[in-house]
């Protein structure tokens, strides 16, 4: 009886284990769910000043398209961009969810010729 | 007896002299029209002017200089003689930034101090000689702009946070009290003004977000309205609503009408004036396309509206774009100004906005004596577009026409206007919400097709008597100082132009751009640099030492804006 008991508490601690591990392993992205997202939120948050083609305009509101720091093979440079702001740039962590982070900066590194990994909600978080 | 009885008589007397006569110097008083010009900062009428800004006329204690909104300067030494002289001479950092960068809106300046805002709502004062900071009263709280500070008794009113007007001492900076104007509808407070022992206020078409401190345009019920609050509690004395009772049916879908700048006041007549902005959807949303869900005029969007000082009461209104589909505000603040019409002085009211037409009104009446089109108009008069997929390209766009103040002066109106399409559909391309419409064609609005131009009007006949053209889009108002007027490209081109034909005097290069216009006190220019990456508020003057730049080389101009 007591083995019987034992036995079964192995197996449920095996599934509670195995369910924290796959709680922890993201499903692998899907980047066309993303950019198509991404591209909805740019074209709300981001387009005013970056323009709906990536070119930016003057010096004040930054190239996007063929923008070298865009396309980082580690985006964290992005990311603390968009989540903090930069000079006259707003802080976006506040006005932005995780998901939609992720999916506007899989947008622009995957939009106008830019090819980059895409970005996950945990990269962000 | 008798002798003590007559002194009595006579007392009576004169008395009764006394009291009629007042009475009767406060009617004509009341409603006779200004005697010296409209441009006024002093006590009449019996209304009263806070301290800060009676006989301040020399600085900049209102948003626009004046209640009339004339933005001229008075008392300046810079002219087009020495305008080649002005150097910085101090800046000050911007550190609070918003969707619109560091700071836009107008600094006042009252006893040679400058009080303004960065779009973090942080508050700061500082000596005009020498920028040196007297306070600062820290928010970060995100606003959306136009902001800055209104002055009065003894106390610098602000927008601290999108639903919160707060008072602070005007000495100390510490805040005295806070009036929220709802976390719900509506939200989205703009500059005060300070008049008769009461601060005017406004609120714009958009909600915190669900009890969020966030800023969401046009959300459904939501409507500009004007305030008018006690100076020393912020206890609302009176408010009126832009939009009409009931939303013009749909109340869930429909909003507008915000007020962005403040009124002109007649502070003889005891008058507030103020332009209306535009109604939404703009224009429309899936399955009300073209503004079908908001059938009529809209009243009072996009209006001219004369409000009563004392009880806010409408006294008349004109609406100069019924049913307006592209967000074509009537927003700048209105100007009073005393012209020569068939013979006689007759002071009238002049307007415009993003509609990128300018109107001279009658001040008793509201109707309209002249409006004269300025900039590029590419369909905007269409009263509906093709319920397709397909695109129609707006002009004046979503910024477009006379987005920032005007200036008037010596009967001339001078009107800054940003030549800039934005490409709209019946549904927005089927948006789901009236706030995803707006930042569709926000979004689609593309700088590098947009240029900008100055034009001077005959303020009594609204005839054009010259036009200066840039290059590029410009946010940056206008600003008469003598015989130059001041205005800036977005990327911060500042130019000073000749009164008389809008000729080029001067320019330089701001280390930062601008969406945002100067205050002007005896020699120096005190202006925000909110964008780029270190937004600043720059004080430029003839007794400034340090380096400015060399004016960029002759731009190649850019093409026309494009038609779709």
């Amino acid at each position: 009886m007591s083995r019987k008991y034992t036995c079964l508490a192995a197996v449920l601690m095996g599934l509670i284990l195995m369910g924290c591990s796959n709680s922890h392993t993201e499903r692998p992205p899907n980047v066309q769910e993303m950019v198509s997202h991404g591209q909805g939120v740019y074209l709300e948050f981001c387009a005013e000043c970056h323009q709906t083609d990536g070119q930016g305009w003057s010096t004040l509101y930054p190239r996007l398209a063929g923008n070298p720091i865009v396309t980082l093979h580690d985006p964290e440079p992005i990311i603390l961009t968009v989540a903090y702001g930069q000079g006259s740039m707003m802080a976006f962590r506040e006005r932005l969810s995780s998901d939609e982070m992720a999916a506007v900066l899989t947008y622009i590194r995957n939009s106008w010729g830019n090819q980059a990994s895409p970005v996950t909600p945990r990269q962000v978080h | 007896m008798g002798l003590n009885r007559f002194p009595i008589i006579y007392l009576a007397a004169a008395l009764f002299v006394l009291v009629v006569g007042v009475a009767f110097v406060r009617a004509y008083q009341q409603t006779a029209p200004p005697a010296s010009g409209p441009a006024v900062t002093s006590s009449t009428g019996g209304f009263d002017i806070p301290p800060e800004v009676a006989g301040h006329e020399n600085e900049w204690p209102l948003a626009n200089h004046d209640y009339a909104n004339t933005r001229v300067a008075v008392g300046s030494s810079i002219n087009a003689s020495n305008v080649a002289n002005l150097k910085v001479a101090w800046t000050a950092s911007l550190k609070g930034t918003a969707e619109w960068g560091g700071g836009t809106g107008n600094p006042v300046i009252s006893d040679g101090v400058v009080y303004f805002q960065d779009l973090g709502a942080n508050t700061y004062a500082a000596e005009l000689e020498t920028g040196k900071i007297i306070w600062v009263k820290k928010y970060e709280n995100q606003i959306f702009g136009p902001s800055g500070p209104g002055i009065g008794y003894g106390k610098v009113y602000v927008v601290s946070r999108l639903d919160r007007y707060s008072a602070l001492d005007i000495k100390t900076g510490e805040e005295v009290w806070q009036h929220s104007t709802g976390t719900e509808l509506p939200t989205g407070a703009f500059q005060p003004s300070v008049f008769d022992h009461q601060v005017y206020a406004s609120t714009q078409a958009a909600s915190s977000g669900k009890g969020q401190v966030k800023f969401h345009s046009y959300q459904g019920r939501s409507s500009g309205a004007a305030l008018l609050l006690d100076p020393n509690t912020g206890k609302p004395t009176w408010q009126w609503q832009v939009v009409e009772e009931g939303f013009w049916g749909h109340p869930d879908i429909n909003s507008g009408g915000g007020l962005w700048f403040p009124p002109a006041i007649d502070t003889q007549r005891g008058v507030s004036y103020w332009s209306t902005g535009n109604p939404s959807p703009v224009p429309g949303i899936k399955g009300y396309p073209n503004g079908s869900s908001r059938p009529g005029p809209n009243l009072y969007t996009n209006s001219i509206v004369a409000l009563d000082h004392r009880t806010g009461k409408l006294l008349w209104y004109n609406q100069v774009k019924p049913h307006d589909l592209f967000n074509l505000d009537f927003q700048d603040s209105p100007m009073l100004a005393t012209v020569k019409i068939d013979g006689s002085d007759r002071t009238i009211v002049i307007g415009s906005g993003k509609l990128g037409t300018v109107y001279g009104f009658d001040q008793d009446t509201g109707k309209t004596l002249w409006s004269t089109p300025i900039g590029l108009h590419q369909n905007d008069e269409l009263t509906e577009l093709p319920v397709d997929q397909s695109t129609t390209w707006v002009a004046p766009g979503a910024w477009g026409g006379v987005e920032t103040p005007m200036a008037y002066a010596d009967g001339t109106v001078y009107a800054l206007t940003a030549n800039l399409p934005s490409p709209y559909n019946a549904t927005a391309f089927d948006a789901d919400t009236p706030e995803q419409a707006l930042n569709r064609s926000e979004g689609g609005t593309l700088y590098k097709n947009g240029t900008a131009e100055i034009d001077a009007l005959d303020a009594a006949t609204g005839k054009v008597l010259w036009r200066h053209e840039f290059d590029r889009v410009a946010f940056g108002g206008v600003t008469v100082v003598n015989d130059l007027l001041f205005t800036a490209t977005l990327d911060g081109m500042v130019y000073a132009l000749a009164r008389q034909d809008g000729s080029v005097v001067w320019q330089w290069q701001a280390p930062g751009g601008t969406n945002a216009w100067p205050a002007v006190a005896g020699d120096t220019i005190v202006w925000p640099f909110g964008l780029g990456d270190s937004p600043s508020m720059i004080a430029i003057s003839l007794k400034g030492n340090g380096s400015i730049s060399t004016p960029e080389p002759l731009r190649t101009p850019v093409l026309t804006p494009q038609g779709g």
